[in-house]
């Protein structure tokens, strides 16, 4: 009988997870800044109850709602995929691969960048070095993108949400010349 | 008659369903069946003491050793001998019996038996560790082995996850562990965090093809290029290659080992130094520490934030490796645990854990060691699920026709880090049909690409626009097809010791024989507490198991199917024990009644 | 009467319960099947309930409820090695008879 129950409530619970946005999952509020302590606690929390190895002894798979608490983990963590989906909180969508109107000015900056990164020619700490200066620009972006979330003037956030992209792509460009 | 194990509190289930689970470390060289007893995980020793079995499998024409027994035939049969079957695991097969698939197969039913032996029932599943390395294929492989060897598969587990397991429960409340995994054939690298019970992998690297076997070879082409003489047949070549061997496992405790073979009927005899083996592992070991590298970077480390660092594997045992890594992370390795052990220890700790034997929380959350790519224009592929991703995880893709009124299409997935798809592994390619004709371009088709909790892919497509759930076929680019499977299964039961539903049937045979016999004891001192009617059910019931134990001869059918003559007996000796539920619990009653009322049990 | 261990028992349940790292005892008991009727029961204790009794037997704590202790008074406990299989077997005087398993049995 409680087994029964148990079931039931599961599957309600699996179809909450699945219909939520990740800062509902993870019951943070929609900011950009975030605790990523408490981030990994909650990931805890949450798949100790929606782990398919937890859910092993009833029938129901939980895989789906398990996946999707993991998908959201790696979005709040990563802050160029929280930045968009905290735009899409507020009812702004953005597509990286299609919308790259960007001030020519910081497009001239991404081509020097990219220009130095084919220069290192797979020079490793040459390669850390730029990694280094790109990391500190992006940390600054962040300070700013937080504050324009604050202030809630999203235009500027979508603007600054698509040069993180840019540098998160030179970073990930990096990061894959080291590797080989 | 099982001898019995002490359970946690509240969790014990029916007798005869006790939940025992089994783990097991399928290795390149040796490999190992563990469970937990009595709150302890334990190898299951063979009837020789041994814990480690060989993975070796000699091949006659009607009998397969497995094993020890199996050792011997390296030198006098290779052709016909199986060795480090799993460094071809996931490779495409030739259907022969000696695939590596059906190797592996061989070996797992082999450790099956000792579990049984050891346990004295069959166990309800295992888990069964991989290189945390291995890509789909080569887990899909290692599930079919599993499958074709009549076990149920609990899971897939890493087999670094599963040492961090076995070490972190036993030590360790939180920290950062680092586990360096070599294996006879494969290595990996496994970047740990333990938190009050969750064990969170943060990265993993590593290669599927390099392991304690390449350090032999080493050693091998050494002699050969001193004595300048190579091996005339395959027999000398064995010969040598496990005196190689033994040297490197001299050599980790010794400062020098001397080598005599026999090479075209000359004897020769050379000296190896521990320097000289440094001098030519050098580069082997080096491309490991890239790997570590790797995975501290992808874990977002350095080498400060690792507390422990986990050996795994004998090779580990190797003094120059030891040595290295001290001097790379300004620590000591921890060398308490036996890296021979340790993993199938962590596997049975999961199965017992899968199986709800345990009462305090144990959560792994591993990650996806590759990232999962499709083809797109010009042979260039195109990430979806990045490498060292938690699983599960799933993403969606959307794709569109191209064409008027195209109603299928095909994607190629691949799995891997490079830019070109002829560089990465190719996983499958999925033929979508019964797409609806649209017009080009309107057409959405969402593809769902799932990462289960064993690592495993799996696809599913709707065209958004009508709903309609395409249809996908199949084409793994390695592996097994389920026909081939299937056609594997009759093959092993051909070469099986012993048939299998022979024995589940007996199994089968001896429980409903105790029950009936019971309950008609019971019958005979306490028919009165029945009616008519219940009593007259009990009776139909139990004439029906009695024909069923006398008139069958099993068929040798694997698939445990509604009409396999076990599980028609299960069924029967389960309705008779629902039906005599109730007659139970009147007893207990009267017992108990009597029982306070002074009178003796055995009187009642 | 009472309940009791065999010295051999005894050092593996001490044994098991110091590598589970809590527990103050052992319980045996019963408990009702569809089967033959009773099935034992051995299980770690970390709470006692009003109606246990406790035992004591080569310094281990056995509890028992005094519902099973009916059918188990007088049982000796040993820690034994059958074939390949290795654990406990329970020596029960109030048994008529006990199915192939060990696990159930009749009084």
């Amino acid at each position: 009988m409680w087994g029964k129950f148990h079931r039931l409530k599961l599957m309600n619970n699996i179809k909450q997870i699945l219909k939520k946005n990740c800062y509902d999952i993870f019951e943070i509020e929609p900011q950009f800044a975030i605790d990523t302590a408490l981030l990994s606690t909650k990931l805890h929390q949450l798949q100790k109850e929606f782990h398919p190895d937890n859910a092993i002894n009833n029938e129901l798979s939980t895989n789906l709602a398990s996946a999707h608490i993991n998908n959201c983990y790696t979005t709040l963590k990563n802050p160029l995929n929280r930045s968009i989906a905290l735009l899409e909180v507020n009812g702004y969508l953005l597509d990286l691969a299609k919308d790259t109107q960007l001030p020519l000015e910081f497009l001239g900056e991404q081509m020097e960048l990219h220009e130095l990164i084919d220069e290192a020619n797979g020079n490793i700490s040459a390669l850390e070095e730029l990694e280094q200066t790109i990391n500190d620009k992006q940390k600054q972006l962040l300070v700013s993108l937080s504050d324009t979330f604050i202030n809630k003037d999203f235009q500027e956030a979508l603007n600054l949400t698509k040069q993180l992209g840019f540098y998160t792509r030179l970073l990930n460009s990096i990061a894959d010349k080291i590797n080989e | 008659m099982a001898l019995l194990q002490i359970s946690e509190p509240d969790q014990i289930s029916e007798p005869h369903h006790r939940n025992i689970a089994i783990g097991i470390d399928l290795g390149t060289t040796n490999s190992l069946v563990a469970t937990v007893k009595s709150g302890i995980a334990t190898v299951l020793k063979d009837y020789n003491q041994n814990e480690l079995t060989p993975s070796v499998v000699h091949y006659a024409s009607n009998k397969i050793t497995v094993g020890h027994e199996a050792l011997q035939f390296r030198t006098t049969d290779p052709k016909n001998t199986m060795i480090s079957a799993k460094r071809f695991m996931g490779l495409d097969v030739d259907l022969t019996s000696k695939n590596p698939v059906k190797v592996s197969s061989d070996i797992l039913s082999h450790l099956k038996q000792i579990a049984i032996d050891s346990l004295g029932e069959t166990p309800i599943g295992a888990v069964i560790t991989v290189p945390a390395y291995f890509d789909d294929n080569q887990r899909q492989a290692t599930k079919q082995a599993a499958e074709i060897a009549g076990l149920n598969v609990l899971r897939l587990l890493n087999e670094p996850t599963a040492a961090a397991i076995a070490y972190g429960l036993e030590n360790t409340e939180s920290g950062t562990f680092l586990v360096y995994d070599l294996g006879g054939g494969t290595f990996d690298v496994s970047i740990l965090s333990l938190n009050k019970g969750v064990f969170e992998v943060l990265a993993v690297n590593g290669d599927t093809h390099l392991g304690g076997d390449d350090f032999d070879k080493l050693i091998y082409d050494f002699i050969i290029n001193k004595i300048g003489v190579s091996p005339i047949s395959d027999i000398e070549e064995a010969t040598l290659m496990i005196a190689s061997r033994n040297i490197k496992e001299a050599l980790s405790m010794e400062e020098s080992s001397k080598v005599n073979c026999k090479l075209n009927n000359t004897l020769y005899s050379l000296e190896i130094t521990q320097n000289d083996f440094w001098d030519l592992s050098k580069s082997l070991l080096n491309k490991t520490l890239m790997l570590v590298k790797k995975a501290l970077r992808d874990a977002k480390l350095t080498i400060n934030d690792i507390n422990q660092i986990i050996l795994v594997g004998g090779s580990t045992r190797m003094t120059n490796l030891r040595r290295l890594l001290h001097d790379c992370f300004h620590k000591p390795p921890l060398t308490s645990l036996n890296p021979d052990t340790v993993v199938a220890l962590g596997a049975a700790i999961q199965a017992d854990n899968l199986a709800g034997n345990r009462n305090d929380e144990l959560l792994l959350l591993d990650v996806t060691p590759l990232s999962l790519g499709l083809e797109t224009m010009g042979g260039l592929a195109q990430k979806i699920i990045p490498r060292n991703s938690t699983i599960p995880v799933t993403r969606a893709q959307d794709f569109t026709t191209y064409k008027d009124g195209q109603t299928a299409m095909t994607i190629h997935i691949l799995q891997g880090e490079r830019e070109l798809v002829d560089d990465c592994r190719s996983l499958a390619k999925f033929s979508l049909k019964g797409i609806p004709p649209m017009t080009a371009g309107v057409a959405k088709i969402r593809v769902t690409f799932q990462i289960d909790a064993d690592g495993l892919l799996s696809v599913s497509a709707v065209e958004q626009n009508t709903g309609v759930m395409s249809s996908i076929e199949v084409k793994p680019s390695f592996g097994l097809t389920p026909e081939q499977i299937t056609s594997m299964l009759n093959e092993s039961i051909k070469y099986a010791k012993d048939d299998i539903n022979t024995r589940l049937f007996n199994e089968a045979k001896i429980d409903a024989i105790s029950l009936v016999e019971a309950i008609e004891q019971a019958l005979q001192t306490d028919h009165e507490l029945l009616t008519n009617n219940e009593e007259q059910q009990i009776l139909l019931l139990i004439r029906q198991i009695k024909t069923q134990i006398e008139g069958i001869n099993p068929k040798p059918l694997l698939e445990d199917n509604a009409q396999s003559p076990r599980t028609i007996l299960k069924q029967l000796s389960i309705r008779l024990n629902e039906v005599t539920s109730g007659f139970a619990s009147k007893r207990m009653n009267k017992a108990i009644k009597a029982g306070l009322s002074g009178k003796k049990i055995e009187e009642i | 009467m009472a309940i009791t261990l065999t010295t051999n028992a005894a050092a593996r349940v001490s044994t098991f319960i110091k590598n589970r790292g809590k527990g103050i005892g052992l319980r045996l008991g019963v408990k009702t099947t569809g089967c033959s009727g009773l099935a034992y029961k051995l299980e770690f204790v970390d709470t006692t309930n009003p109606d246990d009794e406790v035992f004591e037997s080569e310094g281990v704590k056995i509890i028992v409820d005094k519902k099973s202790l009916q059918y188990i008074d007088g049982t000796c406990l040993d820690y034994t090695r059958e074939g390949l299989q290795e654990g406990f077997k329970f020596t029960n005087p109030n048994v008529k008879d006990e199915c192939g398993c060990g696990e159930s049995f009749t009084v």
